[in-house]
């Protein structure tokens, strides 16, 4: 399968939001060690292929759940009905690709879009 | 919110991939520093102090200040938990961790850490109220009876309770409710002995 507008390696970096995004542009899915939900597309600005782990994790302290933290066996206990990361997350370039001007110490490697996606 | 903004937020998110541990580690840390001196204060007041304070109150004002002592224990417990817990977090559900739900997390965290803040400090001023309201009814029955060491004099013509004043060679002195002072010549005290009440 041939994407219709191949990856712009030389676009320079920039941290520019790109508004709403179709949502048949991206899929979704549980990564295959289970740690978290991968979402995956095409970058909207420099047409790479962009893909995401959003993974499963403690944010830090809080106070839900204990009684399931003292009787869970096995895996730590995961929040229920948790929005799916597609629509609710801002999503940001991933490409892989260190665009012209990309900052040596960004998570984020790739052009610098950033985006939401909508049905 | 701005493109920044969401940037960072993300950037953060995937920051905590990587301090799972430490933060865990460190919440437990403030967990058992805070536990151990709620421990250590509890055994402080129960095995030292102890309940000889009360002991000589009349019944009712015991079980009063028995009462208030128990509800501001139970209040300044709690109080101390919600602090701890408002200062080192609790371990809770795992979420599905990006920018966005980081940021929802932390405005949920926000507004229970102030929560959490709040109800600390009225149970800590509520259990202060209480413990003092227990000194006061302390306090207050404890002036109001006289007769601190009653004892019970047999004599040759009967028995008298009633505070004991002095025992010399000549006589024993006692103060009884309906008599007053009343002096008896030692040789006619057969024994005097403590008494729990006249």
């Amino acid at each position: 399968m041939t994407r219709a507008v191949r990856h712009d390696h030389g676009k320079p970096y920039a941290d520019e939001d790109l508004g709403e995004i179709d949502a048949a542009l991206f899929t979704q899915g549980p990564s295959p060690d289970g740690r978290g939900v991968i979402v995956a597309g095409t970058c909207p600005r420099c047409h790479g292929p962009t893909r995401t782990l959003f993974p499963w994790a403690r944010p830090g302290t809080g106070s839900k759940g204990v009684l399931s933290l003292l009787f869970a066996r096995g895996d730590t206990p995961r929040a229920e009905g948790e929005p799916d990361p597609l629509l609710t997350e801002v999503h940001l370039c991933e490409c892989g690709h260190a665009h012209p001007q990309c900052p040596p110490d960004t998570s984020y490697v790739g052009c610098g879009a950033s985006w939401r996606i909508r049905r | 919110m701005s493109a920044r903004s969401d940037r960072r937020w993300a950037e953060l998110a995937r920051e905590v991939e990587f301090t799972r541990l430490p933060e865990l580690r460190r919440q437990a840390e403030g967990w058992r520093t805070g536990l151990t001196g709620l421990t250590a204060l509890l055994a402080v007041l129960v095995l030292l102090k102890g309940r000889d304070d009360l002991a000589g109150l009349p019944a009712w004002a015991r079980d009063s200040a028995t009462g208030l002592l128990l509800a501001a224990f139970l209040l300044l417990t709690t109080g101390s938990l919600l602090a701890v817990r408002a200062a080192h977090g609790a371990p809770e559900r795992e979420i599905l961790l990006g920018g966005q739900a980081l940021r929802r997390w932390t405005e949920q965290e926000v507004a229970r850490v102030t929560r959490a803040l709040a109800w600390a400090s009225l149970c800590c001023v509520l259990g202060v109220v209480l413990v003092v309201g227990a000194l006061v009814v302390a306090w207050v029955t404890t002036t109001s009876d006289p007769a601190t060491h009653p004892v019970v004099v047999r004599t040759n013509s009967g028995v008298l309770c009633g505070e004991l004043i002095v025992v010399d060679r000549q006589r024993v002195a006692i103060r009884t409710e309906t008599d007053g002072r009343v002096t008896l010549p030692r040789a006619t005290v057969l024994s005097v002995g403590p008494a729990r009440a006249c």
